[in-house]
């Protein structure tokens, strides 16, 4: 799966925001027809037909509409991720259009931070963003500070009947700047704040699934025996490039090593190739400094591939 | 080569002059087309409607009942995709073809929509087109990945181009005058192609009017794009996009059909 970047625009400043980075540096671009078209067959012939449109916040695409319901003629399932920000004339032609598409072939992650820390109109838009599109929708959060509570969240899925389902990042360093996210030490202790959470999880039939860099070894054994039931066996503590397309058609394995090694889209002939290259640079840096802790280094887990040893970025930040 | 003589008439009172031939009908009237079928297919057949409209494609309204009659539609644009998508359905169960005009840069990303989207089109190539975009155009015409509609005239000249002959790719724009006679009131006219808007000819042979740019030793006869291009931008000043455009081209064809 690939994530494509409509636009480098965002309605939001988040502090621990692991594109900020490749966001500040990059122009307003905007994803062109051409390129998206370049891109759709590209995956098209590598038989993938699943895309991710991210951003910036890609609701601010003057097209993203059309490009969705492009994408979903070419029968590819999208995935929009946003914040849930958006004008409320896109937001009406996103009601009129996008809620004619099936569930299937069509969802939403939206990104929810604490209500506090959004201003009453950001707050009013997505609250409405959630009620016009809850069947599509799941929430994703990330950590970037070791107190955090679920309880907004679980409020907010029961609220508006969304997919009872969690996506949980973890805030990434970036190379050559200082964005707020958590230290090696406070990912260790966040395992404790998770278990307290999987109660709440459990007690109302949420799953909770991990974006890549969580590391396996600060959860016990209970843990995750009570992560792969409440998930319906689906818990993973592997990483593989996630293959993130500019708007200018740049590629990077993803966000928080965008800075580490990007390629023009058109470096490579198919898919597979755009994996292998990213995956082979992936393995480079794992095979010199192993994973972020430094029992990775003697890790069984590590060994058999059932974890990565967390997030890459903290190893090309040393 | 011998081709099926094919005309053109825009008034369709005049198809009683024919019996047993095959006939473009052109009009910009989308409610005669009906009637135009009817008239045609009495004596003779129907090779299409050319359709000029001065609306975008979301902006017609097309009917369930024209899935039998072929169209070749020249609109100025293809509106919102999103308004596209509603229409695409209909448009797949009717026979038509969308021909957008060149020199309109927006056009060049909405023959690849319509295409990609199973929607046969085509750019009309002409002197104000956008050389480099209908160049970045033969490799996703003739070069892609996934199946697609085919896009013209790039099919064109791939389906017919052989080593040493000419192919004249107005043919698809009904421009060729090998193929194409004009039928006006009183009088036959064979179809002009731009190359004769530039300059007064002399020719030799009404049908081959390239002729006339190797009495006159002009640039384009020695262009090495010729053999396509057939001189239909001489009176362009600057000729290189043209020139880039059609030696890159033959280059895409010769190598994708005797090369591969």
């Amino acid at each position: 799966m690939a994530n494509i970047l409509l636009t480098e625009k965002c309605v939001r400043a988040c502090p621990y925001c692991f594109a900020k980075e490749y966001l500040k540096e990059s122009k307003e671009n905007m994803l062109s027809w051409e390129n998206l078209i370049y891109i759709t067959d590209l995956f098209e012939a590598a038989n993938e037909k699943h895309l991710s449109l991210l951003g910036g916040e890609p609701a601010l695409h003057p097209q993203f509409i059309d490009y969705v319901l492009y994408l979903n003629q070419r029968n590819f399932h999208v995935n929009l991720f946003t914040s849930g920000i958006m004008p409320n004339k896109q937001l009406e032609f996103a009601k009129e259009y996008l809620l004619k598409i099936p569930v299937e072939n069509l969802s939403f992650v939206c990104n929810y931070n604490h209500p506090d820390s959004s201003t009453a109109n950001e707050t009013k838009q997505i609250n409405r963003f959630l009620t016009t599109f809850s069947k599509y929708t799941s929430l994703s959060f990330n950590l970037y500070r070791k107190d955090f509570d679920f309880t907004f969240l679980v409020e907010a899925i029961l609220k508006y009947d969304l997919k009872k389902h969690i996506r949980l990042g973890l805030a990434h360093p970036i190379q050559g700047q200082k964005n707020i996210c958590l230290t090696l030490d406070e990912i260790r202790e966040i395992a404790e704040k998770i278990r307290r959470q999987i109660t709440l999880l459990e007690e109302n039939r949420i799953s909770l699934g991990f974006d890549c860099g969580m590391p396996l070894c600060i959860f016990s054994d209970e843990d995750i025996g009570r992560l792969f039931k409440l998930n319906r066996g689906r818990v993973t503590f592997f990483c593989t490039p996630a293959i993130d397309i500019g708007p200018d058609m740049q590629v990077w394995a993803c966000f928080p090593l965008a800075n580490y090694e990007k390629k023009s889209l058109y470096d490579f002939d198919n898919v597979e190739e755009i994996k292998k290259y990213f995956f082979e640079q992936n393995n480079k840096i794992r095979k010199e400094k192993k994973g972020i802790f430094e029992e990775c280094k003697t890790c069984a887990c590590f060994e058999e591939k059932l974890c990565s040893g967390g997030c890459l970025a903290h190893l090309v930040n040393d | 080569m011998n081709m099926e003589h094919i005309y053109i008439i825009q008034d369709v009172s005049l198809i009683a002059q024919l019996q047993n031939k095959t006939v473009v009908v052109e009009t910009d009237d989308l409610n005669k087309i009906e009637d135009i079928q009817n008239a045609v297919q009495e004596h003779n057949q129907l090779f299409c409607i050319k359709l000029n409209v001065n609306q975008d494609i979301t902006s017609i309204v097309f009917k369930d009942e024209w899935k039998n009659i072929p169209l070749v539609v020249y609109p100025t644009g293809l509106g919102l995709v999103r308004d596209f998508i509603k229409l695409l359905p209909l448009l797949k169960k009717l026979n038509v073809k969308f021909f957008l005009d060149g020199a309109s840069a927006q056009n060049y990303e909405a023959v690849q929509i319509l295409s990609s989207l199973g929607i046969y089109s085509g750019i009309v190539i002409n002197e104000n087109a956008n050389w480099e975009k209908l160049t970045d155009m033969i490799y996703y015409a003739l070069c892609n990945r996934v199946q697609h509609a085919p896009v013209e005239p790039f099919q064109y000249v791939y389906d017919t181009y052989k080593r040493q002959t000419l192919v004249d790719y107005g043919t698809v724009f009904f421009e060729n005058p090998e193929r194409f006679e004009y039928l006006a009131e009183g009088r036959r006219q064979k179809a002009i192609p731009i190359t004769l808007f530039s300059k007064a000819p002399l020719v030799a042979d009404w049908n081959k009017p390239w002729q006339r740019f190797f009495y006159e030793g002009t640039e384009c006869a020695a262009c090495e794009g010729w053999r396509i291009c057939l001189g239909k931008y001489a009176a362009m000043k600057d000729k290189n996009g043209c020139r880039d455009f059609t030696v890159e081209l033959l280059d895409v064809v010769e190598n994708r059909k005797f090369k591969q």
